[in-house]
């Protein structure tokens, strides 16, 4: 059993979140969830907590994912933040690296989400 | 109304269904089960009402729309009919859901699919030809297929230079009997740029 990791899923989809939400809570059961539907409400959370695993999605209202990704790699050095979306171009990829920010491309699967988590759980 | 050479309409239609192929590949993900494709079509038509897919004038169907903007700017639609549209969501819900749950997440779920299968098309054309495309927001309509392209407030038919190019290809899920299909629709002056790039590329491509 992974030990016991907080998880920020940001995606202003409902549908999104209950997915990831699931696949993550169906692997790694002990895990704490919590979910922002924007950048702003993102930011608003982090200030009360610390999180191990932030994903993010690109596209939303208000700043997009690597604005808020930049703003919370700042303040988690330590904790593995990821791009989680459909823009798969090459530019955002870039970006995304030179940010320190991983990048898993939509849709998510059950099996992309675990093999990652567990991927970068093994590299801790 | 646009002179395009052959190898220009080929590169199109191959940019295309480059990007088709990957977003087919990602809804084949989400529903787990093959997805058939259709070669695409390029069309220029003066009106939406003009084109062989408004054959059903008075079919509703459901669309999740994205403009898009960079050097070329223009709508990309995925289409498909309302009566399936449930359907498609309960094959990718991977969860058990009510009935209750599963109509309510209705439109949040096929806004999520169109931001997929949209943005795969379109960020592999933006990767093939170099240069970036700004996606918008995924908008839902719900409405009769003759009035898909209506917009209020304006859109990309009131545009000065009412050229629309139509990139057809449908795709199928046999399994759950559901067909849909993919529009980009630009107005002339997109297209024109759209068919620099591609000169541009066929020309470093071929040296």
């Amino acid at each position: 059993m992974a030990q016991q990791r907080s998880v920020l899923l940001v995606d202003d989809s409902k549908f999104a979140r209950l997915l990831v939400k699931a696949f993550i809570s169906s692997n790694f059961s002990n895990w704490e969830i919590d979910e922002a539907e924007d950048g702003n409400k993102a930011l608003e959370m982090v200030e009360g907590k610390s999180y191990d695993y932030l994903l993010l999605d690109f596209n939303m209202p208000g700043m997009n994912g690597l604005e808020l990704g930049e703003q919370l790699r700042g303040r988690f050095p330590d904790a593995v933040i990821a791009l989680l979306t459909a823009n798969i171009q090459q530019e955002i990829q870039k970006k995304a690296a030179s940010l320190g920010l991983e990048f898993l491309a939509k849709p998510p699967t059950e099996e992309k989400i675990r093999d990652f988590i567990a991927a970068q759980e093994a590299a801790r | 109304m646009i002179d395009l050479s052959e190898l220009e309409h080929d590169t199109i239609s191959e940019l295309i269904n480059i990007g088709v192929g990957r977003a087919a590949s990602s809804l084949s993900e989400m529903v787990e089960q093959p997805v058939e494709l259709t070669v695409p079509r390029i069309t220029f038509v003066e009106r939406f009402s003009d084109t062989d897919l408004a054959s059903k004038p008075n079919e509703v169907v459901s669309a999740v729309s994205q403009t898009f903007d960079g050097p070329f700017k223009g709508e990309a639609m995925l289409v498909f009919p309302e009566e399936r549209s449930l359907e498609l969501v309960r094959s990718l819900l991977k969860v058990e859901v009510p009935l209750d749950t599963l109509t309510d997440l209705e439109q949040e779920a096929l806004m999520e699919v169109g931001n997929i299968i949209l943005n795969a098309c379109l960020g592999s054309i933006s990767n093939v030809l170099g240069e970036p495309i700004n996606c918008s927001m995924p908008s839902f309509r719900k409405r009769e297929s003759k009035s898909l392209l209506d917009v209020e407030g304006g859109g990309l038919n009131n545009g000065n230079k009412p050229v629309l190019m139509i990139l057809h290809v449908q795709f199928m899920l046999r399994q759950n009997d559901i067909d849909g299909y993919v529009l980009f629709v630009m107005d002339l002056d997109s297209i024109q740029m759209l068919r620099e790039l591609v000169r541009r590329f066929l020309a470093n491509s071929l040296g």
